[in-house]
């Protein structure tokens, strides 16, 4: 097991990985260097341009949402029995925000003891209710390697 | 920096119809427009803007707008127009609103422009319901055009489908977009127009009089004085006896007092002395009746005047005288040849009636006329059949009445020869030729090109597009409509344009001035007599007729003799020698009896035995004149046809010419891939 030290945040990764799913679990073994991409919904980007040229953002604020998806592979499969897709999940983040300490407020709930401020900015892992979009996973037996993704967004 | 091309958007007041600089703005964000132009139809315009998210139509709030568009030198002014409506996606974040170029006055300036279409051929009131005329839809009948409303001007104006008022935008091969050009047939050309058109009114005419001259008749066939109408009498039917003159003027019927006299003689002595046995008064009342009682009546067509007759009287008196023993006495003598003379004179010279019978016409007259117009095309089948390919076209009007419409008159014997009649051909021609023109466009040629090209578009304009794929190159039209596109996401710009291309051959109107039907052409006027071959351009100039001749059915106006005389027939045969020689013996019976001279005693208050046997024997014998006419009668027979409550029809066939239509398209040209 490889332990990641970060400045300024707990050096604690029990189970090799900083993720927390609400539903299933991460067991030991199968979420090690895994890669988390966070990025807005697709209802988030809604822009038009105008006949004279002019990109126009059409977008609404409640819809300023995340996407995100979850892939690694590691020896072991994630707790994932059960989980469907439209199944609701807390997520502890491994990807991180960031803004700008001063006058900037988290947009999210941050992880207790994630943040960190390097320079002027702040940097936390966000909790998010997000919503299981898909899921899959493979085995190479021989390799005994697991690749698993999970897509999620934000209810 | 360099000049960019800009629309403008500006939300304008109905009132703002002139084009300026203040509307160069932008008051909406236009994600995408579509200008769309079709022939006959308001401009529209849709765009997509963003939300605003307020009552488009709440009340202040303008919803006129200009669109304009500067290529970064100039601005144009594409299109003014009102919102049609709220936007059905109103929820939206974009939404696609929709204008109408309709100008505010669009009622009145169409009924304005109506006005002034309705002339002659193009439009005849007869052949339009009286409740449509006012109707400006119904004016362009007659027309080939189709309304044209400008997308900026808002003038409302008409356009020809073949031939455009503003011109011929020309586009070559580098205007257009190759693989943006499309060619169809958009239907068979319609190649015949047929309009049956009827017309109908009610010949009428009161004034017609048919006079029976000089009838000889026996004078004393009292038959026909019996029939004779003693006034003006309404026989039905639209006959009527005006009159029966006999040569002196007066009428034959007329009802003359009974020839005869009437003596009042009175005496009074007045000399201061008198003698025993004077006769102190004496009175003398004698009348007499010498025509018999029936007779007086019926025969005064023998003219039994008593200014003809001879009548004298004498009478002497004579006074009593006591001394002498002389009586007083009067004498009467009276002497009538009156009668005898009359009826001598009756006898030997027949008497000639004028019968005078008034005619009044009502006929109700139907003409129908067969149009058939052809059209001049090129051949898009090759067994095109009425039916199944919808080559042919039936047209069906009824006019009103004429004579109400005031286009003809109640006595008119015919309506379609007549030049109005031939204005109204004429119109039927029109119509055809509008079915037939609009129909003629059956090559619908539609190319893309750049945005600029459009800006300047217009159904009232021609274009022509060279193309070597299509046939002989180039293809000319009327435009039909046009698009001018935008969209911002994609940056697409440009435009579409229709035309709708003529087949027709092109060839040139045949007239012709035909040849005269009974004297040299100029020996007469012209329009006296009528020409056979004639082909007359009509005022379009690309059809000719014929005009049409006379038909002559039913009852022709001014009525005539002929027209309505069946039967005229004397039913004397014998009978008026019979009666000469019988009323020549009555006569003579009559004349044997001489004059009668009677002698009245003074103190007599009655005729004496024997004038009243003279009376009795007179009487008899002019009662035996009468019965020798009455036993040997003649009379007249005279046969009228009906004039009124009658039906005639005439039917026209029409010769015209076909069609010129305009080659705008040869379709049997080469065209290169």
């Amino acid at each position: 097991m490889t332990l990641i030290d970060i400045p300024g945040q707990t050096p604690s990764l029990p189970l090799g990985t900083w993720l927390v799913l609400s539903v299933g679990g991460v067991p030991l073994y199968s979420a090690r260097n895994l890669d988390q991409t966070l990025q807005p919904i697709d209802a988030a980007h809604v822009t038009r341009r105008t006949v004279n040229g002019t990109l126009v953002d059409l977008s609404v604020d409640k819809f300023h949402k995340y996407q995100s998806k979850i892939s690694c592979s590691d020896v072991e499969a994630p707790a994932l029995d059960g989980v469907f897709p439209g199944m609701a999940v807390t997520v502890d983040c491994v990807a991180e925000l960031v803004y700008k300490t001063a006058g900037g407020t988290p947009s999210r709930t941050v992880i207790a003891g994630s943040a960190r401020t390097v320079g002027g900015f702040t940097i936390y892992r966000p909790r998010l209710d997000m919503m299981v979009v898909s899921f899959n996973q493979s085995i190479s037996e021989y390799a005994r390697t697991v690749q698993w993704e999970l897509d999620l967004e934000e209810v | 920096m360099a000049n960019h091309s800009t629309f403008f958007f500006a939300w304008a007041n109905s009132s703002e119809t002139s084009f300026n600089g203040s509307h160069l703005r932008e008051d909406e964000l236009i994600f995408s427009f579509k200008l769309t132009h079709e022939e006959g139809q308001f401009a529209t315009l849709e765009l997509e803007i963003t939300n605003p998210h307020v009552g488009l139509l709440a009340p202040g709030r303008p919803f006129w707008a200009w669109l304009s568009w500067s290529d970064g030198t100039t601005v144009h002014p594409l299109f003014f127009g009102r919102l049609v409506g709220i936007p059905s996606n109103l929820f939206a974040d974009v939404i696609t609103v929709t204008l109408v170029a309709k100008p505010v006055d669009y009622t009145e300036q169409r009924l304005a422009l109506a006005a002034g279409l309705r002339v002659l051929p193009f439009f005849d009131p007869i052949f339009v319901d009286e409740k449509r005329r006012e109707d400006p839809d119904v004016v362009l009948e007659g027309y080939s055009a189709l309304w044209h409303v400008d997308r900026v001007t808002h003038q409302v104006t008409t356009s020809d489908v073949i031939a455009g008022e503003e011109g011929v935008e020309e586009f070559t091969a580098n205007d257009v977009l190759y693989d943006g050009v499309s060619l169809e047939l958009a239907e068979a050309p319609l190649m015949v127009c047929e309009i049956d058109a009827s017309v109908s009114w009610v010949q009428c005419d009161h004034t017609g009089v048919i006079e029976f001259k000089k009838e000889q008749f026996n004078p004393l066939s009292t038959a026909v004085a019996d029939d004779m109408p003693q006034q003006k009498v309404n026989m039905g039917n639209g006959i009527v006896i005006n009159q029966a003159l006999n040569p002196s003027g007066g009428t034959a019927t007329k009802n003359a007092a009974p020839n005869g006299g009437s003596v009042h003689w009175e005496y009074r002595n007045a000399n201061d002395t008198h003698l025993d046995g004077d006769s102190m008064t004496a009175t003398v009342n004698y009348s007499w009746t010498d025509i018999p009682a029936g007779f007086s009546t019926k025969d005064t067509i023998a003219v039994l005047d008593a200014g003809t007759g001879t009548y004298d009287m004498s009478y002497h008196t004579q006074y009593g005288d006591p001394e002498s023993g002389q009586a007083a006495e009067l004498q009467y003598s009276v002497r009538q040849t009156t009668n005898l003379m009359a009826i001598d004179k009756a006898l030997a010279q027949p008497v000639a009636t004028d019968l005078e019978i008034g005619v009044e016409v009502e006929q109700n007259r139907t003409e129908i006329i067969h149009v058939r117009v052809l059209a001049d095309v090129q051949p898009v089948l090759t067994e095109a059949t009425e039916t199944e390919n919808n080559i042919k076209e039936t047209l069906s009007v009824t006019a009103s009445d004429v004579v109400a419409e005031g286009v003809a008159t109640a006595s008119d014997g015919v309506y379609f020869p007549t030049a109005r009649g031939l204005q109204s051909l004429e119109y039927l021609m029109m119509v055809a030729r509008a079915h037939l023109l609009i129909r003629s466009r059956a090559v619908k040629v539609a190319w893309e090109c750049r945005f600029p090209r459009v800006v300047g578009m217009s159904c009232r304009k021609n274009a022509t597009i060279e193309d070597s794929r299509l046939p002989g190159g180039v293809v000319l039209g009327k435009v039909t409509g046009y698009e001018m596109t935008g969209s911002g996401d994609d940056g697409k710009f440009g435009g579409k344009v229709t035309i709708g291309s003529a087949i027709g051959y092109g060839n040139p109107l045949v007239t012709a001035t035909g040849t005269p039907d009974y004297v040299d052409a100029g020996y007469v006027d012209p329009g006296y007599q009528h020409y056979s071959g004639t082909l007359l351009a009509a005022v379009t100039n690309d059809m000719a007729f014929a005009p049409l001749a006379y038909e002559a059915a039913g009852l022709q106006l001014p009525i005539s003799k002929d027209q309505i005389l069946v039967r005229h027939e004397w039913n004397d045969a014998g009978q008026a020698a019979a009666a000469q020689t019988a009323v020549t013996s009555a006569v003579q019976a009559v004349r044997q009896l001489g004059p009668y001279v009677g002698t009245f005693g003074v103190g007599e208050t009655g005729p004496s035995a024997d004038l009243i046997a003279f009376a009795v024997a007179r009487s008899r014998a002019f009662a035996g004149v009468d019965q020798a006419i009455r036993d040997t009668p003649a009379w007249l027979e005279v046969e009228l046809a009906p004039v009124q409550n009658i039906s005639t029809s005439v039917e026209y066939d029409a010769a015209t010419s076909p069609l010129v239509i305009p080659m705008q398209i040869n379709l049997s040209a080469a065209s290169t891939p």
